[in-house]
This record gives structure tokens, C-alpha cells and sequence, in this order.
């Protein structure tokens, strides 16, 4: 291999937790100006291998080089002394300080005069380093009141204060909507420019196509394989990730029944025309829009998360009776999977059988009593149908891989025996393999009869398998187009509507100034 | 139960994040073994079966009372009316026994029962109902019904109780009182509701996530005010039961008696967040309380030191699992 200089490097990189082997001799090379893509299903080893590239983790082999210096990091301090920042998975922010302080927190000497931290001169210093970056957040908010964009954009000033030359980002896009995503890719776009080595997480091919020089791959463990830019291709990169040639849904491929939900009346603003939504037996229907738009007001009163408004007129199977809570959506046949699944979706601390068989208690159960080999059972043929990884049934649901976590889910309604499905994101923090399963599994529930309305940031996800795409925008339907088979609906022209909305939501953002 | 989750997993789980709840589990009986065996080589009167009996008689209304309390808290709110619960429920049915029912205890204890869950009840509705938070509705409630028992009572015993009334709680019963038997009991009830229904599991549900438990189906208003009403009767019984061992309706009965319970629970490793901790723990955490006191009392520590001596095993016993955990 060549011994360019300008390089970040892990070579033969080993790590096992136990006795699982995270990562079997990896390689891996960014080189200083180029964006890499790292990509992997859930469990591939990708944040394991940035620990250790980053400090926070010892390998048990092999080592870390920068431009052909061999390091034996003890801690990130160590890393981030020879030019290696980075933003971990996880939230590394302290919520109830400001973001100055989160931002100071790493030096604390700089604005502190004897001793004493001047609150003056940190505001200063973070002001500074957030202009710096094109960042637009005021330095005294407390992180808590930020948005999951703006967080994203502080951590990763925070990570730049200290000018790495090269800079991790593991999934800093997961959480994040379209335009917040495209606020993030040109901030990395720049960091580029200024001939910094960038390597990013994501699940998303759309991303990678977009800003990515080249692409790497792992699987299980173990190194699968570098993309260049000229050789991308969805179809390339997804067969990367998952290890074989991979068949991405292409449009609709079977018709739609008769009525099955219909939302009327749906006032979200004042001055907005009420929205107005059907789904039908056998159909997959999109609901997209920016942030704000609506979409997840829509989503949750269709979903019966939020009781339908009295002057709504929700019609399900020919009955106008509406929903008053989530129990009674789950007895007309709904069930409903939020996009925040910590916060919405999960318990946690119980097992994924339990998490499971929640709804459907009563079914499961002996009288009053829990029947925890029937939840087993049940958990188990979901894990037939969905493929999810788990040791067992028994495990945590906390425990599992987003996507495995998204598949427990949607089990719950398989396990309800509901007809009707109503998602939020249903591909969100999923990895590339889970979310060609999910998509497979929502077609062939639409296909058995079930009706599925779904909402998604993700323009390719909508393509590839909705029969019907609503576009919303401050806070009424603005498009209905239909995606019927073959190609009609093009990726640019959604792309298109959803830009339109965009560039007049920045207006009007413009004249409220 | 959810205690299986130690299983070996082949790189699926990410292990480090949850605790290992086998261990904990084994942890406060750990130190409550350790404990009798010092104690047994202080004091030779320690391990005789007589003491032990009195340890249990004890922790009895302690023990009663924390089991309404595990629920509670596992479902993620507070119950700080505990004490004063007790101590109304016991005024009411010694004053409903000797001056409204002529001496009829049934109905005495019928009603002071009910007072129990009442009391449940409304703390349920203020919290879960009028989204009181927890800790201020049950504080609010709490007081009101110990102001409530000294009104009815002038701040005086009611006694005279008949004796078959007290037979009920101190009858001997294979060498243990019957209050002990009582507490057992409850906790035997109170285990298997909580891990074996679909109540309980609601319950874990409720506390580990009440969002996402609301949006599953779960009707956690209800869940909740059923927790309520019974961690009320819990304090019923104790309070009845109380007063028939004593032969009297006591007003001023144990106000330290609501944050014994609490920490008992918290100390058997029930997490105060909600969503964690199972009946066994809080036995555990209920007998650590019983053998400290009476080791204390069997070396006849100074009662003011006494409670120095009780507040420091809270301490350490807490500060040692919250390290242990942090691993
Ligand atoms: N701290 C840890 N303890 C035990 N196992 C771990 C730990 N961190 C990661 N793993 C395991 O190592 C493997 C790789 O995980 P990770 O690097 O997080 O994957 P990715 O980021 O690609 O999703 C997984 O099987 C995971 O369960
Ligand atoms: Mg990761």
C-alpha cells in the first residue's frame, strides 16, 4: 500500500467485546480532502472502529496511523493532540447548559480569568467558532431548547474548536430531516474545501451519493470493500453493505382496493385549506413534507395518538366515528408506529417479547394473568417473518440495533393482527439490509389487504414502494401524485415539489424578518 | 420475569449499556448476610428463633406498607400519604369499632380498609387524572388525612378495643404472630400480581415509558390510580393491623414511617425513576432496615444514635449500589 502521507489510518485493526469479535483486522484509510463514507448494517463494527480511531477504545491488534505516524492512543485527548476530532453516535451534549458552555466545556482555561470562568468571554469564544462554521445558533440557549439539527451542528463546532484535520461523524444524520441534512452535508462540503479528511456514518445511499469521494464497507467485522465515487450506484453500494445483489422495490406493483380510511376536515392552521386524506385496502400511501409542515399532526390524529378533532370527520371502513385514543385505533384494526421510537415507541428495559405483546395483553394472556411462552411464541414467529437479530427474545428491546428495534415494532401490529398500518419514518435509524426487509414486508402486508400510510423524509423510500404520495406544506395538502408502477413519479420531481417548498418557506422565513 | 436478561448474546446486544440485574439482586441480601453473621458473633440472642420472629414482627406494617409502594414507584410516581394513611385507616376503625358499630370490629376493619383505598384513590385522581405531579398530590393528601386522624381523635389513643380484634393481628401461628403471616402474605399477593398479570406488566410499562406505553395501548391512567388504590389499601391494612397489635387507634403513629417504605423499596434496588424492581427486592430491602434496627436495639445503642447509626446504612447501602452500577 502506499505510505502517503496525508492519511489517517487503522491498520489490522482487532476488537473483541468478550468473546464477539467486533472487528476482525480491519483496514481503513481516509486521506486529508476527501469525504468517506463508512457503511455497515447495524453490529457491522463502524462506531467500534471510530472508538478506536479516535481514542476512546484500545484495539486488541493493530494500530492507528497519522500521515505515517503510528499512535497508541490512551484517551481522545491523545487523538485530538494529533488533529482527530469527532461527533460519536450518541448525544454528547450537556442538556441544561448553554451551548457556550458545551462548547467551552473542552478548554475551560481560554475564557476563565484566575480561576473564575468569564461568561462574557465563553459567549465570545463560541459566537466566534459558530460563525466560523456558518452555524446561526445563539450561544446562550440552553442545548435542551435546540433542535436535533441544530445540536448536531454544535457538537460538531464543538469538535472543530480545536481544528482536527480530520474529523468523524458516526450518524449524524439519522435523526435529521431533509433540509437539516442538507445544511449538514454543505458544512461538511466546506470542512472538505478546507482540505479536511471527513468520515461519515449513514444509512442513507442518497447522502453518500451526494457528498462521498469513496465509500467503505463493513460487514460483520470485517473489511467488504471500497466504492469509489465514479463506481456508486444504489444497486453498487447497497450489494457493498449487505453482501449480495440486492432487489430495491421499483414503484408499486399490484392495485389498490377499495376505501378503507378517509380523514376529512382536518383544520391544522387557520388560514390552511383542512386536509383531506384516503388510503385504501392494498395501497402504501406517502405523506412527505418538510419540517413543520404537518405531516406528523396528520400522521399521529390517522394513527389515533392524538384523539380526532371534533371537527374532523375521520372515516374508517364506512364508520365516521373518529378515535379517542390509541386503544381505540388498535381495536378498529390501526396500529401505530411513531418515528421517535426512545422516546414514543419503546419500553425500553423489557424484553422484545413484552415490548411485543404489549397491545395485545388481553389476546396473549390467561385472564388476568401474563402468558410469557405466549409472547415468546409470538415474538418468535416475528422474528421469522422480520429476521430480526436477537440472542433472545428475552433481550432488552433497549439492547437491539435500531433496525432489529424497528422491526419489534412493527411486529406488534403483526402480533395485533392489524389491518391497517400507520408509520412514521419507517426506515429511520434502519440499516440498509433492515430497511429493504421492512420495505419487503409493508408490500407484502399491502398486497395480503392491509392499507399502510406512511410518512418519510426519505424520497427514495417513498418511490420505491408507495402507490400514492401526499406532499404537505404549511399545513395543508399542496400535491397528490399517483405512483403507479414503472417510474412515472421521477425522483426529481419530488425533489422538485419539495424544493419549491423550500426556497417559499426561506421567503417567507425572509419577510417575517 | 424480566431477570433473564443476562443471557450470552453473540454480538447482537450491546451488554455494557444494561445493568446486570442477576448481580444486583444478590446484593442486598449479600449485606443482609453479612450483617447476621456479625451480629451473631456480637450477640449470642441474635440468631435465636425468638429474635428472628421479632424481626419479622417488626418490619411487619414497614413491610405491608412498602409493598403498595413498589407499585407506585414502578410505575413511576411517589406515595408520600403512606404514613398518614396508616395512621388514619387505624383511627378509623378503632373510632368506628368502639363508637359508631358498637363494638363490631368487622365492620371497623371493613371501613378502615375503605379509608385506605379512598385515600388511594384520590391521590390516583390528583396525579393521574388532574396531572398533579405525584410527590405534591400524595404530600397534599397526605397531610390532610394525618390532620384528619388527629381531629377525630383529639390527638388521643382510642382505646379498649375488643380482644378478638387483636387476636387478629398477634394470634400465634406456627411460632409467628399473625401480623407476620399478614405481611407475608401480602408480599406473596403482591408478587404475584406484579410479575404474573397483565396489571403488573402494564405497571413496568407505565414507568419504563409512559409515552410509548400510552401510544401500545396501555391504559396508563388507569394503571396509575390502580397503583394508588393499592399502595391506599396496603396502608389500610397496615394501619388496621397496627391497631389491633397495639389495642388502639394511634393519631401520631410513625410519620417517618412514609420514607422507611420508600427507602425500603429503593434499597431492595427498585429504581425511584420507574419501570425497574420487582416485589423480592423490596422484601430484601424491607428485612436490611429490620435486622439493622434490631441488631441495634439487641446492643442497646442509644436510641438518637440509633437513628444516626439507620440513616447511615440508607447511605452507604445506596451509595454502594449507585457505584456498583456505574461499571
Ligand atoms: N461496549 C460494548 N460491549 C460489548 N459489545 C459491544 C460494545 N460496543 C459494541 N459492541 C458490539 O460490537 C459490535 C459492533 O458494534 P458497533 O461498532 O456499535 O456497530 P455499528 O456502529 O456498525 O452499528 C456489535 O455486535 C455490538 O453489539
Ligand atoms: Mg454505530
Amino acid at each position: 500500500m502506499m505510505a502517503d502521507a496525508d492519511a489517517l489510518r487503522a491498520e489490522q485493526v482487532t476488537k473483541a467485546f468478550g468473546d464477539a469479535a467486533a472487528l476482525k483486522s480491519v483496514d481503513f484509510v481516509c486521506a486529508s480532502g476527501e469525504v468517506h463514507a463508512l457503511l455497515g448494517e447495524n453490529g457491522a463494527g463502524k462506531s467500534t472502529l471510530i472508538k478506536i480511531m479516535t481514542g476512546a477504545l484500545a484495539p486488541d491488534a493493530g494500530h492507528v496511523s497519522v500521515n505515517g505516524v503510528v499512535h497508541h492512543f490512551r484517551t481522545p485527548l491523545d487523538a485530538q493532540a494529533v488533529g482527530i476530532g469527532v461527533v460519536y453516535q450518541d448525544f454528547q451534549l450537556f442538556p441544561h447548559l448553554t451551548v457556550a458552555e458545551n462548547i467551552c466545556a473542552v478548554s475551560p482555561s481560554d475564557v476563565s480569568r484566575a480561576g473564575f470562568l468569564s461568561r462574557r468571554r465563553m459567549n465570545e469564544k463560541a459566537a466566534g467558532i459558530l460563525a466560523s462554521f456558518g452555524v446561526e445558533v445563539d450561544p446562550r440557549r440552553e442545548v435542551r431548547s435546540l433542535d436535533a439539527a441544530e445540536r448536531k451542528l454544535v457538537e460538531i463546532s464543538r469538535a472543530l474548536q480545536t481544528d482536527p484535520q480530520y474529523l468523524f461523524l458516526d450518524e449524524p444524520t439519522a435523526a435529521l430531516e431533509p433540509k437539516e441534512t442538507h445544511r449538514l452535508l454543505s458544512m461538511i462540503d466546506r470542512l472538505r474545501a478546507h482540505g479536511k479528511g471527513v468520515i461519515l456514518v449513514t444509512h442513507r445511499l442518497q447522502e453518500i451519493n451526494e457528498i462521498a469521494d469513496r465509500a467503505t464497507a463493513l460487514r460483520d467485522g470485517e473489511y467488504a470493500g471500497t466504492l469509489d465515487k465514479s463506481t456508486f450506484s444504489r444497486e453498487a453500494l447497497s450489494e457493498l453493505v449487505v453482501g449480495r445483489a440486492v432487489e430495491q422495490h421499483k414503484g408499486p406493483q399490484h392495485s389498490p382496493g377499495s376505501v378503507r380510511l378517509r380523514l376529512k376536515g382536518l383544520a391544522l392552521r387557520a388560514d390552511a385549506a383542512p386536509v383531506e386524506i384516503t388510503v385504501r385496502d392494498r395501497e402504501l400511501v406517502a405523506l412527505i413534507g418538510l419540517v413543520g409542515a404537518g405531516v406528523s399532526s396528520v400522521m399521529k390524529v390517522a394513527g389515533g395518538a392524538e384523539p380526532t378533532p371534533k371537527e374532523a370527520d375521520y372515516v374508517i371502513d364506512g364508520e365516521a366515528t373518529g378515535l379517542r385514543s390509541p386503544a381505540d385505533a388498535q381495536a378498529r384494526g390501526i396500529g401505530y408506529v411513531s418515528a421517535d421510537r426512545k422516546a414514543q415507541g419503546m419500553i425500553p428495559l423489557r424484553s422484545a417479547a413484552e415490548n411485543i405483546a404489549m397491545p395485545s395483553l388481553r389476546k396473549l394472556g390467561r385472564g388476568p394473568f401474563v402468558h410469557r411462552n405466549a409472547f415468546r411464541e409470538a415474538a418468535n414467529t416475528c422474528q421469522q417473518v422480520f429476521d430480526i437479530r436477537w440472542a433472545s427474545p428475552d433481550q432488552p428491546v433497549g439492547s437491539l440495533s435500531g433496525g432489529n428495534q424497528q422491526k419489534v415494532m412493527l411486529s406488534r401490529w403483526k402480533v395485533r393482527e392489524s389491518t391497517v398500518l400507520v408509520i412514521q419514518e419507517p426506515s429511520q435509524g434502519v440499516d440498509i439490509g433492515a430497511r429493504l426487509q421492512i420495505h419487503d414486508y409493508l408490500v407484502d402486508f399491502a398486497k395480503s389487504g392491509g392499507a399502510v400510510l406512511f410518512s418519510s423524509s426519505d424520497l427514495d423510500e417513498v418511490r420505491d414502494i408507495a402507490h400514492r404520495i401526499y406532499v404537505m406544506h404549511a399545513g395543508e395538502i399542496v400535491a397528490e401524485f399517483a405512483n403507479d408502477g414503472g417510474h412515472q413519479v421521477s425522483r426529481s420531481l419530488l425533489t422538485q415539489a419539495m424544493a419549491a417548498m423550500f426556497d417559499s418557506e426561506q421567503k417567507e422565513r425572509a419577510s417575517d424578518e | 420475569m424480566s431477570n433473564s436478561s443476562s443471557v450470552s448474546s453473540p454480538g447482537v446486544s450491546r451488554r455494557s449499556r444494561m445493568p446486570r440485574i442477576s448481580f444486583d439482586a444478590a446484593f442486598v441480601p449479600t449485606i443482609i448476610v453479612i450483617l447476621l453473621v456479625i451480629l451473631s458473633i456480637a450477640s449470642p440472642v441474635f440468631l435465636s428463633s425468638r429474635n428472628l420472629a421479632q424481626v419479622l414482627l417488626q418490619i411487619s406494617t414497614l413491610g405491608i406498607a412498602a409493598v403498595g409502594a413498589t407499585y407506585v414507584i414502578i410505575s413511576g410516581d411517589l406515595d408520600l400519604s403512606i404514613g398518614a394513611n396508616v395512621a388514619l385507616s387505624g383511627v378509623i376503625t378503632a373510632i368506628a369499632t368502639m363508637r359508631w358499630f358498637d363494638g363490631n370490629w368487622v365492620l371497623g376493619v371493613a371501613l378502615g380498609l375503605g379509608c385506605g383505598i379512598l385515600i388511594g384513590l384520590f391521590n390516583g385522581l390528583l396525579s393521574a387524572i388532574l396531572r398533579v405531579p405525584a410527590f405534591i398530590a400524595t404530600l397534599g393528601v397526605g397531610v390532610i388525612a394525618g390532620g384528619l386522624a388527629l381531629w377525630l381523635t383529639n390527638g388521643l389513643t382510642v382505646s379498649g378495643l375488643p380482644a378478638e380484634f387483636a387476636a387478629l393481628a398477634t394470634t400465634n401461628f406456627l411460632g409467628l404472630q399473625t401480623l407476620v403471616w399478614f405481611m407475608l402474605a401480602t408480599f406473596v399477593v403482591g408478587g404475584v400480581v406484579l410479575h404474573f398479570t397483565n396489571h403488573g406488566l402494564r405497571t413496568f410499562a407505565v414507568g419504563g415509558n409512559r409515552e410509548a406505553a400510552f401510544l401500545s395501548g396501555v391504559p396508563v391512567a388507569r394503571v396509575r390510580i390502580l397503583n394508588f388504590a393499592i399502595a391506599g389499601l396496603c396502608g389500610g391494612l397496615a394501619g388496621v393491623l397496627l391497631t389491633a397489635r397495639v389495642q388502639a387507634g394511634q393519631p401520631g403513629i410513625s410519620t417517618t414511617l412514609t420514607l422507611y417504605a420508600t427507602a425500603a423499596v429503593i434499597l431492595g434496588g427498585t429504581s425511584l425513576l420507574g419501570g425497574q424492581g420487582s416485589m423480592l427486592r423490596t422484601f430484601f430491602g424491607v428485612l436490611l432496615i429490620g435486622v439493622v434496627q434490631n441488631g441495634l436495639d439487641i446492643m442497646r445503642v442509644d436510641y438518637a444514635l440509633k437513628e444516626v447509626a439507620v440513616g447511615t446504612v440508607f447511605v452507604l447501602a445506596a451509595a454502594s449500589e449507585a457505584l456498583r452500577r456505574r461499571r
